[in-house]
């Protein structure tokens, strides 16, 4: 390489590093400074965010998810069968670069023990383009908060960031709809093998390394799903779980032990979702596994956690 | 993929760009080859196979019209004088022969693939109407990337080899790499052979010119493409989709944003591609040429989609305005109607064929043909009635090379061409029509003043589109004036020239209509 081509190649590599900077510096102008209001999002992103208004150490697990996860997984029912502090970040048709960029951001600014990934989210196919940009987003948050501009003011700028809203229910929605699913097909035993898409598996041990780097427990959970879930995808993902050393809890072999009704239990579309009933029984049964399985903490009667109690009453209401 | 998306821009091209880059030159057209079937397939999947059937059959047809030219050289070199014109003809015969069946097998490729539905459907509804108790299968086909584009260029092709403008192609994969070159797969610029096949296959180093320009060009297309273009879409779909729903100010007000957003989203997607091209050290042909300074609907083609317009121009209107048939016509025409309205006849026939041709190669419903006819007639009548418009001017007093005159004619072809883009993206004639009455019969404007207008849209994301719309014109008006902006910013000093890019890059990141609601807007005229 000639001393021209060098000092020119210096100077993209210059001008990149400068782009970079300035990149992160505009993340953190435009990063929100409150969880209460964010301009031109929909209300999903906000029920998503609701773990920043929470204490770096106050959330014992984490739930990063699909609508699988927010239909059928109750923070507060966590909380009041096991005293287990918990939050649900799912988001409609999430894929598993969007929890990966979930799972990188909690980590950034909370400690929970327990890291609970929904595994259909991770099974789920996705396209390129999304995993790319939300690579891009990972690294410079201004990718995804540059909207923000139309709702800022000098003020805002200048202001510390400080979340509040907490979100009433932590995440969690369902509702009283009932559908009733055929079972005769669902989870038919099979030794076939699933295709999991390439990028999914990467994604996975990527976000298992994550995990592991911040001390992290990494549990994948399969929530009922008649609709989703067979047994040739058990099969894939319990494979690919047991390669990176990722425990699998595939709830869809569990359906009797956790006393599900295809009766009255699902609520849409032949059996895709639990409705409320259906979640009481796995959010149930979640409070138990993590108490027991992962030793965390009953902070029930702990005044620490008061507001626990006073979130839990105002959801009866 | 398209070539707004971080996918393209951040990782498939720097990976093209530096594999090229890293390769010996004559290995380097493999490599475009490559990423350009990659591209193609990461959209279109198995698809590719038009393509691919498209490549191969137009090389051998081009193979055997030169088999074909070279036969007749030597046969008309081997006979007397007197013979030679009879055995031309006999040559030009096959020649014609086998062209016409490279049209056919292209053109009808294209036809079923993209209108098959649109005819059967119609005629479908005349049987309806007459009674006929006869219902044909009205076919759906997936389109190939590009296909509308590479189809031309094949033609072009053939059309140039049976002309003898340029030899056939004995190599394969050149070929194929100039029909299928991903920057300008899907959307353009339709390039001749001639114009670019070499230098793609030269692989010519990419020099820091090239990379620092070609970076520029594509980063002031995704402005034009990402700030403005994608925020005016949705507004845009709304009103057109629900336009009963609206009075005529704010149909007016759609009308005039989609003009917008078609011209930003086409011509920035082309200066992404051309900037691209530019990377690579590839000239590809500009398709705009500040069309909105034109003075006339006629002008505005020759400014707007440039590629396709000369397209239209050297393989149909003078082949139908020149073919033998038209000159007699010309001829007879001039002995009773004169020199200015005799020509007009055969001219207005070949206008008629490219206009219908054009308005048809952009989808197939009757509002894209009636957007031809449209056209048509403006252009027609613009020639028809210049006479009577020069004399009118004249009896007048208005000086036709004024400015205030040039400004009245800029501001009457604004106007028509953007009735037309109204026809062009209503849902069929008869919301175009419905729009259009709307518009004349119930035009409130004080939907302007109590922000009415704001379907789907917000007043600080129309400033930014408006500023960006300031921005173009005044670089509009440079280039009219024969400058250039890239050339403006690099004479400066690096801090000013580096300020410069970090601006236009960073107001992209942060006014871009992306991410949050919105969803990813694919390039319109890939859909064509």
């Amino acid at each position: 390489m000639n001393r021209q081509s060098a000092k020119q190649l210096l100077r993209v590599a210059g001008f990149l590093a400068g782009l970079a900077l300035l990149l992160s510096a505009a993340s953190r102008v435009y990063e929100a400074r409150d969880n209460q209001k964010w301009a031109d999002v929909s209300s999903f992103y906000v029920y998503s965010k609701g773990y920043l208004a929470h204490g770096a150490d106050e959330l014992d697990a984490i739930f990063v998810g699909c609508s699988e996860f927010y239909a059928s997984v109750s923070p507060l029912r966590i909380w009041e069968q096991s005293g287990v502090t918990t939050y649900n970040v799912a988001t409609s048709a999430q894929r598993i670069y969007r929890s990966d960029v979930f799972i990188h951001n909690i980590l950034r600014t909370h400690h929970p023990k327990v890291i609970v990934l929904d595994a259909f989210a991770a099974i789920r196919e996705g396209n390129a383009e999304d995993a790319v940009f939300d690579a891009f987003e990972t690294r410079f948050p201004i990718f995804a908060d540059h909207n923000n501009w139309k709702d800022y003011d000098w003020e805002k700028i200048v202001s510390p960031i400080h979340y509040t809203n907490r979100v009433a229910n932590k995440g969690f929605r369902s509702n009283d709809m009932v559908d009733v699913p055929d079972r005769e097909s669902y989870m038919v035993p099979s030794d076939e093998l699933a295709h999991i898409p390439v990028l999914n598996r990467l994604y996975l041990g990527h976000i298992a390394r994550l995990c592991r780097s911040h001390g992290v427990e990494l549990v994948l959970v399969s929530i009922p799903s008649p609709a989703n879930w067979d047994y040739p995808i058990h099969n894939a993902l319990q494979a690919d779980a047991d390669a990176l050393g990722i425990p699998l809890i595939d709830l869809n072999l569990m359906v009797d032990e956790l006393g599900i009704d295809f009766e009255t239990d699902f609520q849409d579309s032949g059996g895709d979702h639990l409705n409320f009933s259906g979640a009481e029984k796995v959010s149930d049964y979640l409070a138990q596994m993590l108490r027991e399985q992962y030793a965390l903490p009953d902070h029930r009667g702990d005044p620490a956690f008061a507001q626990w109690d006073q979130e839990l009453e105002e959801s009866r209401n | 993929m398209t070539y707004s998306q971080p996918l393209f821009f951040a990782v498939f091209l720097p990976l093209v760009a530096l594999g090229y880059q890293l390769l010996p030159q004559r290995h380097r057209w493999k490599l475009m080859l490559a990423a350009s079937y990659i591209f193609f397939y990461a959209t279109s999947r198995k698809l590719l196979l038009y393509l691919v059937f498209s490549t191969v059959s137009v090389h051998h047809l081009g193979l055997w019209m030169g088999a074909i030219h070279t036969e007749r050289s030597a046969a008309v070199k081997a006979v007397d004088r007197s013979e030679r014109k009879a055995v031309k003809a006999q040559y030009q015969k096959q020649l014609h022969g086998v062209v016409v069946l490279g049209i056919l097998l292209h053109i009808g490729i294209l036809l079923v693939v993209k209108y098959s539905g649109f005819f059967l459907g119609n005629l479908n509804a005349l049987f309806g109407a007459v009674h006929l108790p006869l219902t044909l299968p009205e076919p759906h086909f997936a389109l190939p990337l590009g296909i509308s584009f590479y189809t031309m260029q094949a033609v072009s092709y053939l059309v140039d080899v049976y002309r003898g403008t340029v030899k056939p192609d004995r190599n394969l994969a050149r070929l194929a790499l100039w029909l299928g070159f991903f920057p300008q797969i899907m959307e353009g610029p339709i390039c001749r052979y001639s114009e670019t096949a070499d230098q793609i296959w030269a692989g010519n180093p990419i020099s820091y010119h090239n990379l620092t320009f070609g970076a520029q060009r594509f980063a002031w297309g995704m402005l034009k493409k990402i700030v403005v273009a994608d925020q005016l879409n949705w507004p845009v779909k709304e009103i057109f989709l629900n336009y009963t729903d609206y009075n005529g100010a704010v149909i007016f007000f759609g009308m005039i944003a989609y003009t917008v957003q078609l011209y930003m989203d086409f011509s920035g997607s082309l200066d992404m591609v051309i900037g691209t091209g530019e990377i690579f050290g590839v000239k590809l042909p500009e398709n705009f040429r500040q069309p909105f300074f034109s003075k006339t609907v006629s002008e505005f083609w020759t400014r707007w989609h440039i590629t396709l317009g000369t397209w239209f121009k050297d393989y149909i209107f003078y082949p139908v305005s020149l073919s033998g048939g038209m000159k007699t016509l010309t001829a007879n025409a001039r002995k009773k109607l004169g020199n200015h309205y005799g020509p007009m006849l055969a001219s207005g026939v070949a206008l008629l064929a490219v206009w219908l041709a054009n308005g048809l190669w952009h989808g197939s419903g009757w509002n894209y043909i009636c957007f031809g006819l449209y056209h048509f007639v403006l252009i027609f009548s613009g020639t028809l009635f210049e006479p009577l418009n020069k004399s009118l001017c004249d009896k007048l007093h208005i000086n036709r090379q004024s400015k205030l005159w040039h400004a009245w004619q800029i501001f009457r072809t604004v106007v028509l061409v953007n009735f037309g883009e109204l026809i062009f993206r209503a849902h069929g004639m008869q919301a175009a029509l419905g729009m259009l009455k709307r518009i004349f019969t119930d035009f409130d404007p004080r939907v302007f003043a109590n922000g009415d207008y704001l379907v789907d849209t917000d007043g600080k994301s129309l400033i930014v589109c408006l500023i960006v719309v300031l921005v173009v014109l005044a670089h509009s008006i440079l280039r009219e004036r024969g400058g250039s902006l890239r050339e403006v910013v690099a004479r400066q000093k690096l801090p000013v020239r580096w300020l410069c890019y970090y601006v236009l890059i960073l107001f992209i990141v942060m006014f871009g209509a992306y991410a949050g609601s919105y969803a990813p807007i694919d390039p319109l005229y890939a859909g064509f």
